[in-house]
C-alpha cells in the first residue's frame, strides 16, 4: 500500500511501534485455509496442497487453522479438496473472532453479519448436527457466496436469513450470538491489493449508530448466561471500544478475555479525552506487525444470568 | 419464506429413490427434515428445521436432488458430496485422468451403466454423472469446474 501513514496518522500515538505497523502494511498477509472437519483432516489437506508446491502448518492456537506457504497460494480456490469442501480459505483473524465465540456442541447461535460465511461454516462445524446456527445476512448479493460456501462445505445445519441485524425478531434467545459487523474495513488495507478509502465523520458516525444498533439486538437476543463476540476488522476505536463502551453500560454486558493465546494488544480505555470502562482492555487489538494477518477487533461479551 | 416440508408420503417416495438408484439407505435421512425449494429437494438438520419455524428462513441445508418434469429425481454435486458416501449402486470410481478428462468437457467410457450416476474419486463422492451408450459425460456444474485443476496425482 503506498503511503500507508496517510490514513493511519491518527493512531500514530496509540498503535505500539507504529512504524513497525506501517511497514507491515506494504506486505500481503498469511495466507490460512481451515480445515473442514466434516470432510477432510489437517493431513489430509496437507497432501492435497503438495502438488501445488504449497506447505501447510497448523497454528499453535488452532490445530485445524494451516498457514500456507508457497509460490501459487492465488491457487488454493482451484483444487479439488476445495471444491469438495475440504478447507475453506479463511483469514486467521476472522477465525480468532469464532474461536473466540468459544461454540459447543449442541448449542444455538446467531451470527448476524454472516457473509461470506468464514465464521459461520466454522461455527457450525463446532455446534454439530444437534445444534444450529443462524446465518443471518441483509444484503442480497452478499447471499448468493453465502450460501454456495454453506453448500460446498455440506452444512446442514445453517438455516440462511435475510433481516436488518438491528431488527432480528425476538423469537427466541441464543447461546451465542456472533456481530461480525460492517466495519470501515482498515484492517484488510494489505498489501499490494489494498483499496484505503477515505471516510468522512459523517459516514463513521452513521457507521458506528448502525454497529451499536446491532450490538444492541444482539444483546436482546443473548439468554443470560451467554456469551457473545463482537469484532471487525477496523482499527477505529469509534466502531470498536466506544461501540462496545456504550453495551457495558446499557446492558451490563461483561467484556472477557479472549482465552486464545495470541501476540494481541490490549483494548482502549480512553479515547479523545473520553474515559472508557477499564474492562475494555479485554478487548484484543489484532495488527498485523504482531499477528501476521489482517487488522481485526474482537471481543468476547458476557450476558449476567 | 416458509419452507415446503415433503409429507411422509412424499419422503418415503424420494428416499425410496435414492435407496434404489443408489443404494444410500433411508436411514441417511434420519436426522433430517426434507422440504422442496423450486426444482430442488433439499435436506436440513432437525435442528435448523426448527428454527426455520421460527424466522423466514430463505435457504437452508444442502440440496439433494432436482425433480424433473417426469417425477424423476436428478441428484444435485452438493447432494451427492454430502449424502453420497453410502452410495452402493450405479457409483463410477473415478482415476485421477478420467476424473480430469471429465472436468476438462471430455467423455470417458462407462459401459454397462445408463443414467445418472454417482461419481467417486479416492472413495470421495464428486458429483453426478450421466452415462448412455457406453460412455460418461460430466454433470458437474460449471462453477465447480471452471477454475478447477486435477492432478495425475491428485
Amino acid at each position: 500500500m503506498a503511503n500507508p501513514a496517510r490514513y493511519f496518522d491518527r493512531y500514530r500515538e496509540v498503535i505500539p511501534d507504529f512504524p513497525g505497523f506501517l511497514e507491515a502494511l506494504r506486505n500481503d498477509p498469511a495466507v490460512h485455509v481451515r480445515v473442514n472437519p466434516a470432510r477432510s483432516t489437517v493431513a489430509e489437506v496437507c497432501a492435497a496442497l503438495l502438488p501445488l508446491g504449497l506447505t501447510a502448518t497448523p497454528e499453535s492456537w488452532m490445530e485445524e487453522l494451516l498457514r500456507v506457504e508457497g509460490k501459487v497460494v492465488r491457487k488454493l480456490g482451484s483444487t479439488l479438496a476445495h471444491a469438495l469442501g475440504h478447507y475453506y480459505i479463511q483469514s486467521a483473524s476472522s477465525a480468532v473472532s469464532a474461536l473466540a465465540l468459544g461454540a459447543l456442541e449442541g448449542e444455538a447461535v446467531v451470527d448476524l453479519c454472516a457473509a461470506p460465511g468464514s465464521k459461520t461454516t466454522m461455527i457450525a462445524a463446532r455446534v454439530g448436527e444437534a445444534g444450529f446456527v443462524v446465518a443471518n445476512e441483509p444484503s442480497p448479493k452478499r447471499v448468493t457466496p453465502l450460501v454456495a460456501n454453506l453448500r460446498r462445505l455440506g452444512l446442514t445445519n445453517v438455516l440462511v436469513t435475510t433481516y436488518n441485524g438491528q431488527h432480528f425478531p425476538l423469537q427466541r434467545e441464543f447461546d451465542r450470538v456472533l456481530v461480525d459487523a460492517p466495519c470501515s474495513g482498515e484492517g484488510t488495507w494489505l498489501g499490494r491489493e489494498a483499496r484505503p478509502r477515505a471516510m468522512s465523520d459523517g459516514q463513521r458516525e452513521a457507521l458506528s449508530m448502525r454497529q451499536r444498533a446491532i450490538l444492541e439486538r444482539a444483546a436482546c437476543l443473548l439468554k443470560p448466561g451467554g456469551e457473545m463476540v463482537y469484532s471487525t476488522c477496523t482499527y477505529a476505536p469509534e466502531e470498536n471500544e466506544l461501540v462496545v463502551a456504550d453495551a457495558v453500560e446499557r446492558h451490563g454486558l461483561e467484556p472477557l478475555e479472549l482465552g486464545i493465546a495470541l501476540d494481541c494488544a490490549p483494548g482502549f480505555t480512553e479515547w479523545e479525552g473520553r474515559a472508557l470502562p477499564k474492562s475494555l482492555s479485554r478487548c484484543a487489538r489484532l495488527y498485523p506487525h504482531r499477528f501476521d494477518s489482517e487488522g481485526f477487533f474482537v471481543v468476547r461479551l458476557a450476558k449476567p444470568r | 419464506m416458509s419452507f415446503d416440508w415433503l409429507s411422509p408420503a412424499e419422503r418415503e417416495g424420494f428416499l425410496g429413490f435414492m435407496e434404489e438408484r443408489f443404494g444410500i439407505a433411508p436411514e441417511r435421512f434420519s436426522g433430517f427434515r426434507l422440504f422442496r425449494r423450486g426444482e430442488y429437494v433439499n435436506a436440513v438438520s432437525l435442528a435448523a428445521a426448527e428454527a426455520a419455524e421460527l424466522f423466514e428462513g430463505m435457504d437452508a441445508g444442502v440440496p439433494v436432488a432436482k425433480t424433473t418434469h417426469s417425477g424423476f429425481h436428478k441428484p444435485s454435486t452438493r447432494g451427492v458430496q454430502t449424502f453420497g458416501e453410502g452410495a452402493t449402486r450405479n457409483v463410477v470410481d473415478l482415476s485421477a485422468g478420467e476424473l480430469k478428462a471429465l472436468v476438462e468437457g471430455r467423455m470417458v467410457q462407462a459401459p454397462e451403466l445408463k443414467g445418472f450416476v454417482v461419481l467417486r474419486h479416492k472413495g470421495a463422492p464428486v458429483g453426478v454423472g450421466l452415462a448412455r451408450e457406453g460412455r460418461l459425460t460430466s454433470q458437474l456444474p460449471r462453477s465447480m469446474t471452471e477454475h478447477l485443476v486435477i492432478f495425475e496425482d491428485n
